[in-house]
Order: structure tokens, then sequence, then C-alpha cells
């Protein structure tokens, strides 16, 4: 072949030729009929999937938000709250019902400020019959919980010396409450978890709260915090001679 | 295009009808490509119901009255692309450059007496990249920008593929003409 002319036609021959081959092949007869059979039935849609993963999300959002609310987030008005303390009170024996109280009303629901209030100026708050608190504190708490709060305060009619410490994630407070008509874990029927310095500790515990208290003559002395069982005793244990001496010698 | 039916009445249609009328005419057309390009019947069957199956589901985005059977194809070249890793490799079409450069230096003539068997073996031993394009401008008769948007290759590719495709399949063809003793003489003439 020496021209284009040529090479074209013979190139129109090979095309027909090919066209021909590929005609004498034909599809078996029964794919056709599979193909129909597939497409007449119902496809399988993931359409809902979507849907599904929403709903679930939701779902999940919604159990979070409940176990949430159940451990006490999420309570924005005095009612919530009140019945937060009410529930998890309930389960406690009644003498530490009146520290925890003290401690969710006051520390666990308030909104601390951001910046770390002078130890002196809380100290100063309290008045200087208290100062050696605030000190007795500072020295056993370790430095990385910042003391937030040291005020006196009323709950359920009850007054209360508290002082609420924190570091990032946890939140501690030691609270002290006058006695009343001869308030007494002895004869609460408590059994003291631990003697230390002859002072019995009692404890207890509720969901993420973990509590040692002692008495002193006029005073019921309750350490809560965020700490596992054996932390919490320990750090109360630690205080307790010193702030049992420190309230024997002073009336709330 | 279906051309027997106008677009208006095609959109009138119950869709199973349509698909029917504009899909399912093309059985044999998508099983005898798919079987040149893969060059296994049963691979070939399975490749053109997923094509149609795929192209029942997505049907209706598919435009009323405009080329179904490019459509298709299309769908049939992104099933084997899809499917072309987990059954075996195409060869490289680098391979076949160099194999190109150092055979295609003349076109060889056509032999006259060839047969269907043999003019279909002499395509399925070209490389797949110019057999898809063989088979869709010169057997489908698809035009060259077709072909480009099916195989979703440059227009520029298509025609240099083409030109090297129908090269190459007349190699193939002279190779059966010189087992049968014919067509020497002609072919050591030809540059």
């Amino acid at each position: 072949m020496n021209n284009e002319q040529d090479l074209e036609q013979e190139n129109a021959a090979l095309r027909a030729q090919l066209q021909r081959a590929m005609k004498g092949v034909d599809a078996p007869p029964y794919l056709a009929a599979r193909i129909r059979a597939n497409i007449a039935q119902p496809q399988r849609s993931y359409g809902w999937l979507p849907k599904l993963s929403a709903v679930a999300a939701m779902l999940m959002a919604c159990v979070g938000l409940g176990v949430a609310y159940h451990l006490g987030h999420l309570r924005f008005s005095a009612a919530s709250q009140n019945e937060y303390i009410a529930s998890v009170s309930n389960s406690i024996p009644t003498l530490m019902r009146i520290g925890l109280g003290d401690h969710l009303h006051c520390s666990y629901f308030r909104k601390f400020r951001t910046e770390v209030p002078a130890v002196e100026e809380l100290a100063k708050e309290m008045g200087p019959s208290h100062e050696e608190l605030v000190r007795i504190v500072r020295k056993h708490i370790p430095a990385e919980f910042n003391l937030m709060l040291a005020h006196e305060c009323r709950f359920h009619g009850r007054r209360f010396i508290h002082l609420s410490l924190k570091n990032d994630s946890q939140l501690m407070s030691l609270v002290i409450a006058a006695k009343k008509d001869g308030e007494s874990f002895d004869t609460e029927g408590l059994m003291p978890e631990l003697a230390h310095s002859g002072i019995p500790i009692y404890r207890t515990g509720v969901q993420r709260f973990e509590m040692a208290s002692f008495e002193s003559r006029d005073h019921l002395v309750y350490f809560i915090s965020d700490f596992s069982k054996e932390q919490n005793l320990s750090l109360m244990a630690a205080m307790s001679s010193e702030v049992k001496s420190f309230l024997n010698a002073k009336t709330l | 295009m279906n051309t027997e039916v106008p677009s208006a009445a095609l959109a009138d249609m119950p869709v199973t009808e349509r698909f029917e009328v504009e899909a399912m005419v093309h059985v044999n057309d998508i099983f005898r490509a798919a079987l040149r390009i893969l060059q296994d019947r049963g691979r070939a069957e399975d490749v053109s119901q997923e094509v149609f199956l795929q192209a029942w589901k997505s049907f209706d985005k598919f435009e009323a009255g405009t080329n179904c059977k490019a459509w298709l194809f299309k769908i049939l070249f992104h099933c084997v692309n899809h499917n072309r890793r987990k059954w075996f490799r195409f060869p490289l079409l680098k391979d076949t450059e160099e194999f190109l450069e150092s055979n295609l230096t003349f076109t060889p003539s056509v032999p006259e007496h060839i047969t269907d068997e043999e003019i279909l073996s002499a395509l399925d031993k070209i490389p797949a990249d110019y057999r898809s394009v063989v088979l869709l401008v010169d057997v489908e008769e698809f035009a060259y920008k077709e072909a480009a948007d099916i195989l979703t290759v440059p227009i520029g590719t298509v025609m240099s593929r083409l030109s090297r495709g129908r090269k190459l399949l007349r190699e193939q063809l002279a190779d059966v003409a010189r087992s049968y003793g014919i067509g020497r003489v002609a072919q050591e003439g030809r540059v």
C-alpha cells in the first residue's frame, strides 16, 4: 500500500470486518433474563443509613446528657440542684448528708472565678478567728490545689465554715458544721473507718464524692473530695488533730 | 441515543419500560465489549450484569433521550477498572509504548482472506488500552470525543491510541498471513 487513500480503504474494510466479527458473538440468552430478574428485585437501599446514624447519635447524646444530669451536671436552676442534692444524699447516713449538702450547694454548683484569690485575702475574709484554719488546710493539702473559697455560710438553716480547694479537674471541701441537739457519729451508729491520734474517722461515698468525717466537741467536720477513698481518708487524718484542736479552742 | 422512540415519549414512560427501551437493547454490545476487554466469558457476564445493575440504580440521573449506549459503556469501563486489580493486571501502557517504538516501523497490509475468529483473536492480542479505543471507535462507532469521555482520557490520547491500535491490529493480522506463508514480499518493501 503506497498511498493514504488505499490505507483508508483498507482501514474501512478492516473496520467492517471487525464489526461483522464482533456482531457474530452474542450475549448468552440467559444474561438479559438474569439482568431483568436482578433489577426487578427490590434493591437493598442504604438510604436509611444516614438517618439511622443521626438517630443513633441523637440517642447517644440524649443518654450522655441524661447521665451527665444524673451525675449533677447541667443543673442550672436552684430547684434542680436541690433535687440532685436530695437524691445523692438519700444513699448516705443522715449525719453525712449535712456536710455533703453544703459541699454540693456551695462548691460543686458554684462557678468559681478564674483567677485564684490570694490566701491572705481569703483568710482576712474569714476573720482573724479563723485564719488559723486556712493555714492548717494550706499546710496539708498539696500545693497544686488552689484555695478558692473560705467563708461562713448557711445551708438548710445550719451554719457552716467552708473552705474549698480545686485544681484543673478535682474539687475538695473542708466543711465544718455546728452540732445540733447532741448529734454525734457515734450515736448515729456509724463505725469509724480508722482512728488517727485517737480521733475516730468515719467515711462514706456516693457517686464521685468521697467523704471522711470526725467530730469535735461542738462540731461535725467533713472532708469531701473527688479523690480515692484512701487519699481522702489520709488527708482528713493528716488534718484531723490540728483541726480538732483549733475547733475545741473556738466556738462557731 | 435511541432513535426509534422520541425523547418526549421516553420521558412519559414508566421507568422500567424506559430502561428496557433505552438500556436493555444494548446488552449484546456491552457483553461483546466486555468479552473482548476481559477475554473471559464468565467475567464478561458478571461485568455486564454489574453494568446494568449500576445503570438501573442510577437511571434517574440519566437524561432521557441522550446517548444511553455511551453512558452504559462509561459504566462498563468504570466497572472494569474497578475490578481490574481484583482480577488481573492489564499490561502497563509504558511497556506498550516501548514495544511500539521498536515494532511499529511500518504499516503492514491486511490479508485478504481472514476469518472472524482470526480477526477477533488478533484484536485480543493487542494491549488493552489500544484494544479499548479500537472497540469504541472502530466497532461501536463512537466519536473521538465520546470515546474520550467514556475512557476519561484526553481526545488526543484516543486519537493516538486508535492509530497505534490499528497498526498493532494489522501487525497481528500480518502474523496470521505470514503463518499461511503469504504477504512476505509485500511487507518487506513497506516503510
